[in-house]
């Protein structure tokens, strides 16, 4: 009878395991499948008085062949890989707009310049005028669609943080319904449900693809899912949504909260898709947009400034040449914003607002240029710098210049031997009986003849008829080349708006760079861990097939076994 | 180590799709000629591009500069070279039109050339360029600079400069005052006199009196002037009667004051004197005009003096013996004279320019006649000094002593002749600035886009032999892929 019994365990057994194995091999391209192992054991003996006969083979486990460490390794690396990605999908699209030949700041900045040049070529020419209008505002334009681009860019990061969220939440709530379950069938000793584990394993998995986490197994079988620094997601069978809420401090951002407090942990959460979009703003899309907003600052400032201090083509007092920025918005939104605040071309001030008149009886090579006019008052008149004619005349026996303004009077000790060349600051000689100084800067050169004098009036004075003027348009093109923005508030001027733009272009394509980089080398550790996950873990056909034979040739063997029990009792029967 | 199926697969296709992005690469570089597609590519590179591609942009405009103040500085040029070319003819003409064997109609003939040619200076002077801008306005590009022969210059003196290089400016324009225009030499002529004083002590005084009687400003003392006779009274009160011989006025003496004749009376001549000293009773002081005698000095040749000299005064004694001194302040030469005499200058002292003067008539003592060559007028235009010079032409006043004489115009027209080839020579300079600054802007241009090729540019060479090496290995992953994937155990079963 045991033999019976004993070829029924083994047919039994064998059935099992050749039923693993079909599972095994109708599972192999599963996504998160595990495959699983019979683990054979032999029945309790039967004590038959002096001795044990064993009595067959039984299934003491279905095994899920599974590395925790290996799991937790590749969902670390699947979440930094996942960053980067997502982080090199955004940070290419800003290094592209930026790179763009036909968006370039820098071919814009060009081609604006090279018009002033132009007009400096030819101050009276009222199409060498409309080009710099022409131009300028296809800079201010180039200005507003990379600011919109860049904002574009922000409200896309926006909708991913959203759908991230949702996916998210579905996931973790699977989880939760997963570990629900778990702890129902985890009562039965020495059995697991395997398919439910490489299900939850499996959501594991694509939830690190979204955000890094981090997980606690519990003694029932159930898993505790936690992301950034200990925000539990999934604490059992429950789960806690995350939401997104407005940025406070900027209304055009989303930031990530937990559900339970509706406490914001977008600074707390690293790795997966989430991560990567929260770094690329925070690293990219912010930096640019911040970058970008000042250089346009810079610039109209320092058009603004110079176009200011000039004269029109009518001899008036020259404007603003881009809207100025609204003072009252912030953060400042300069690129979006920049626009051009003259329409005629005769509006453009080209010419300087002051003039020379040496006197053509002066008998020395004595010289005097005018430099630079102060602007920075805010009651400066381009139209009316002066306040009287600015006269200097020179003493060959002191070596010096008297400096008549407005009724007062000031020396300028001028030794041609030593100061040819130098450039003085009339607003800070120190006049008397007023000290109230003309706001000019003047170059020196040359040895002028005792009495020599020269005169400095308004170039309106009399009538404006100065239209050939180009110094202010040598100026304005002069703002290309000298370094006028100071980045780092250190009071020394180091950057040029071309340096600016070069180091915003520098600044992204590095950090996209990087991240490509970095993307690559954590693709590179997630496949060595997953080969070597898959290596425990995956289902090889050939050992299956194997397997199949191996089984199948047990099961015709136990089949003999019933045949011989049948045989040994026919033989039995018959000897009656 | 142990390999599951899906992984031989999930390798093998990877491998694949890896290839594939690095031919896909590889062929966008090829077919797009750029080494660096995307900022990231090479951020580093990329950044020098930017600047390299500022660089260029900056010294073609620089280059295109040049070439409008190459264009501005060219047709000044030209047209200086007019200039010159005018003023040269004119020069000549007027020296032909001096030439003593000319009649007075010959003259008038040649001051109408003369005329002629002043108006195409003008139209010269007043030239515009291709924009309407007139070329010798200084900034007032818009204002003609002279609207006719006889005005002055409308525009300023604003020299407009190019950037031709960095930190390089050339003037692209010369401000006409400093072309057309310089300061007008002249000699001037004058012969001035000293007030005559005679004193005639009291008749019946006792010889005591110390009376002194001072005229304070002989340049005020007109040529000629009613004589005035001053008579003492002791008084008291003591006082002086002045009077014309028609006018008479009485002012108390007080020693040492001055008196401001023409307030007294305005028939009496506009100087002061001062009366001093111990009077007697019935002194008498008569002031007449001194010029009594006509000494006159003509200069007959001063073609070889076209520098302007200092003032030489000439002083009268009546000696005997009748002589000049002649002084221009530092040496002073003593000479006999003869009316009619001819004397040179340069004969007497080296330091004196070699002028040949005519003295002549009866000087008085004391007689002054000064000479000077210097600036009259700081500045007049050409067109006026050759217009003067025309008007004396047709009317054949063309002796060196007649106004403007030959020698001033010839002086004035070759200062301003001076000027027009001095600013043509400057412009040669800037011109000659230019061209180097342009070879030095094409050299930059050439190392630049040279520079920018190198960061920028693929090297095709390399690029089509990474290329053919990519597709190779595609095709290997691809062959050993199809190979792989028939081996299985399920085959045999």
């Amino acid at each position: 009878m045991s033999l019976l019994n004993i070829g029924t365990s083994a047919l039994l057994t064998n059935q099992g395991a050749l039923s693993t194995t079909g599972h095994n091999i109708s599972n192999v391209n599963t996504e998160g499948y595990n495959r699983q192992r019979v683990e054979q054991g032999t029945r309790i003996p039967n004590f038959e008085g002096g001795y044990y006969i064993g009595s067959g083979v039984q299934i003491d486990d279905v095994q899920r062949l599974f590395d925790r460490f290996l799991a937790d390794q590749v969902r670390l690396f699947s979440a930094q890989k996942e960053q980067f990605e997502t982080f090199t999908t955004f940070s290419k699209q800003v290094d592209d707009l930026l790179g763009s030949e036909s968006l370039s700041l820098s071919s814009g900045l060009s081609s604006f310049f090279d018009a002033v040049q132009g007009v400096a070529d030819d101050p009276t020419s009222i199409a060498a005028r409309q080009v710099m209008l022409t131009e300028a505002d296809t800079l201010a334009k180039r200005f507003n669609t990379i600011d919109s681009q860049l904002t574009a860019f922000n409200d896309q990061v926006n909708l991913n943080l959203q759908a991230n969220v949702a996916d998210i939440n579905s996931l973790t709530q699977g989880i939760a319904q997963i570990n629900q379950a778990i702890a129902e069938a985890d009562g039965a000793p020495g059995a697991s449900p395997n398919d439910l584990l490489d299900k939850r394993d499996q959501l594991i998995n694509q939830l690190s693809k979204l955000v890094s986490v981090s997980t606690v197994q519990q003694s029932n079988g159930v898993l505790n899912v936690f992301i950034g620094n200990g925000q539990p997601v999934v604490n059992g069978n429950s789960f806690n949504a995350l939401t997104t809420v407005q940025d406070p401090s900027d209304a055009t951002r989303l930031q990530i909260a937990f559900n339970a407090n509706q406490q914001i942990v977008s600074n707390q959460i690293t790795g997966g898709k989430l991560g990567g979009l929260l770094t690329v703003r925070r690293d990219v899309i912010d930096p640019a947009r911040t970058e970008i907003n000042a250089l346009a600052a810079g610039i109209i400032n320092g058009i603004n400034a110079q176009h200011r201090t000039g004269l029109t083509l009518n001899g008036q007092a020259g404007g603003n040449f881009f809207e100025p920025a609204d003072p009252l918005v912030a953060p400042a939104q300069n690129a979006g914003t920049i626009r051009l605040a003259i329409s005629n071309p005769r509006d453009i001030a080209i010419a300087f607002p002051v003039n020379l008149a040496n006197s053509i009886t002066n008998n020395g090579t004595g010289r005097l240029e005018i430099l630079a006019i102060d602007s920075s008052d805010p009651l400066y008149d381009a139209a009316n710098v002066l306040a009287s004619p600015v006269g200097l005349a020179f003493d060959s026996s002191t070596n010096q210049y008297t400096v008549s303004y407005n009724g007062n009077t000031a020396t300028l000790a001028y030794n041609p031997a030593t100061n040819s060349g130098q450039i003085f600051n009339l607003a800070n000689l120190t006049f008397s009986p007023a000290n109230a100084g003309p706001p000019l800067s003047i170059k020196l050169q040359g040895v002028p003849a005792n009495g020599d004098s020269f005169t400095i009036n308004n170039s309106t004075a009399g009538g404006f008829s100065a239209v050939g003027d180009n110094r202010n348009a040598l100026a304005l093109a002069q703002l290309q080349v000298s370094k006028t923005l100071d980045p780092n508030g250190t009071g020394t001027p180091t950057l040029s708006f071309g340096d600016a733009y070069g180091i915003l272009v520098a600044n992204v394509a590095t950090r996209t760079k990087q991240a490509d980089v970095g993307r690559a080398t954590q693709e590179g550790l997630l496949n060595t861990t997953k080969q070597r996950y898959d290596s425990i873990s995956g289902v090889n056909l050939d050992e299956e097939a194997a397997n199949l034979i191996k089984y199948q040739q047990s099961y015709q063997a136990a089949a003999q076994i019933i045949t011989v029990s049948n045989t040994i009792f026919d033989t039995l029967i018959n000897s009656f | 180590m142990r390999i599951s199926t899906s992984q031989i697969f999930d390798q093998n296709l990877a491998a694949m799709l890896q290839q594939q992005t690095a031919v896909a690469n590889t062929q966008n570089q090829v077919s797009t000629g750029k080494r660096i597609i995307n900022p990231s590519d090479d951020p580093a590179g990329s950044v020098q591009i930017l600047n390299l591609q500022r660089e260029l942009s900056l010294t073609q405009q620089y280059s295109a500069n040049a070439t409008v103040a190459t264009n501005k500085l060219q047709s000044e040029e030209s047209t200086l070279t007019g200039a010159a070319n005018v003023l040269q003819r004119i020069r000549e003409l007027s020296v032909q039109a001096l030439n003593a064997t000319n009649s007075a109609n010959d003259r008038k003939a040649i001051s109408t050339e003369i005329k002629q040619l002043n108006d195409q200076l003008l139209n010269l002077a007043n030239t515009r360029d291709a924009n309407g801008d007139y070329l010798f306005a200084g900034f007032a590009s818009g204002t003609q600079p002279y609207e006719s022969l006889l005005g002055s210059y409308r525009g300023d003196e604003g020299q407009r400069n190019l950037s031709v290089g960095p930190g390089v400016l050339v003037a692209s324009n010369d401000a006409g005052n400093q072309v057309f225009e310089a300061s007008l030499t002249a000699v001037t002529k004058d012969i001035s006199t000293e007030a005559d004083i005679t004193f005639t002590p009291a008749p019946l005084g006792a010889g005591t009196s110390t009376a002194a009687f001072t005229v304070n400003d002989e340049s005020l003392v007109p040529e000629t002037f009613a004589s005035l006779t001053f008579t003492y009274a002791a008084g008291p009160p003591e006082q002086y009667t002045i009077t014309d011989g028609t006018n008479s006025v009485v002012v108390p003496y007080v020693d040492g004051d001055a008196l401001q004749l023409e307030t007294l009376d305005p028939n009496f001549p506009p100087f002061n004197i001062t009366l001093s000293g111990v009077p007697e009773d019935g002194d008498e002081f008569d002031l007449s005009s001194g010029v009594v005698g006509n000494g006159q000095l003509t200069i007959v040749d001063n073609s070889f003096v076209g520098e302007r000299f200092s003032p030489l005064t000439f002083n009268y004694s009546e000696g005997p013996p009748a002589e000049y001194s002649v002084s221009d302040g530092v040496n002073t030469e003593t000479f006999a004279y003869q009316s009619g005499m001819q004397i040179k200058l340069a004969n007497l002292n080296g330091a004196f320019p070699s002028l040949t003067v005519s003295l002549s008539g009866t000087p008085n003592d004391g007689d002054e006649i000064r000479i000077e060559k210097a600036v009259v007028t700081p500045n007049q235009t050409i067109f006026k000094t050759i217009n003067d010079f025309a008007l004396a032409l047709d009317a054949n006043n063309v002796s060196p002593d007649d106004s403007p004489n030959n020698g001033d115009f010839l002086t004035n027209l070759d200062a301003v002749l001076a000027r027009v080839i001095d600013v043509r020579s400057q412009i040669g300079g800037r011109l000659n600035a230019i061209e180097q600054q342009v070879n030095v802007n094409e050299n930059l241009e050439f190392n630049i886009e040279n520079n920018l090729s190198q960061i920028k540019d693929l090297d095709y060479a390399e690029a089509i032999s990474t290329l053919t090496r990519q597709i190779t290995s595609l095709q290997a992953a691809q062959q050993t892929f199809t190979r792989v994937q028939n081996l299985s155990l399920f085959n045999f079963l």
